[in-house]
């Protein structure tokens, strides 16, 4: 998955990427496998600039899939600062660029969570558990989100 | 014409990497991939 060119470019731009090998690094990962609780490789962490971890991905993905799990890790480090109204679009894109991912129902869900966040519409919940009627109904987030749906 | 090949540029320090900042989150990779 790193050695997908569209993979490399949106690391490099929007990431400062540590590798932690676990023979040529091994105290290291020791170490950080500790703090972080990571068992496996590969394991990928989306680590904010205060040390906590945002998103896991564990095991390969095809480009597709990581780089909808990227996404899914900035939006997801947006929400967790508290910043809305900037997660909501990034949970959209997700939905919109890898519809057939599996962060995408995820995202859905967060979308519609964000927006309600941001504004305080109620009705942005609803809206969303209107659009899990439509795709993504056999999914964990469609029941999470079917008690919105009144 | 052969294409450029695109690779990231790791870094081997978390410590070193979070203090630094930039503003970016940071990306650990936990691999035992051949080097």
């Amino acid at each position: 998955m790193y050695s997908d060119p569209r993979v490399v470019d949106v690391i490099q731009q929007q990431f400062t990427p540590v590798r932690v090998h676990v023979r040529e690094n091994a105290e290291e990962f020791k170490r950080l496998g500790s703090r972080f609780n990571a068992q496996w490789t590969p394991t990928t962490l989306i680590v904010d600039s205060d040390g906590h971890e945002r998103h896991r991905i564990e095991g390969f993905l095809p480009a597709d899939d990581f780089l909808a799990q990227l996404a899914l890790g900035l939006a997801k480090s947006a929400f967790a600062r508290g910043s809305f109204a900037e997660a909501e679009p990034l949970f959209r894109t997700i939905v919109e660029k890898y519809p057939n991912s599996d962060a995408a129902p995820e995202a859905l869900y967060w979308t519609g969570v964000s927006k309600y966040k941001a504004s305080g519409d109620a009705g942005a919940l609803g809206e969303t558990a209107r659009a899990f009627s439509t795709r993504y109904s056999d999914t964990s987030w469609a029941k999470k989100a079917s008690v919105w749906n009144k | 014409m052969t294409t450029a090949h695109k690779e990231i540029t790791w870094e081997r320090d978390f410590d070193a990497a979070l203090e630094r900042g930039r503003g970016k989150p940071l990306l650990v990779d936990f691999s035992a991939a051949p080097m």
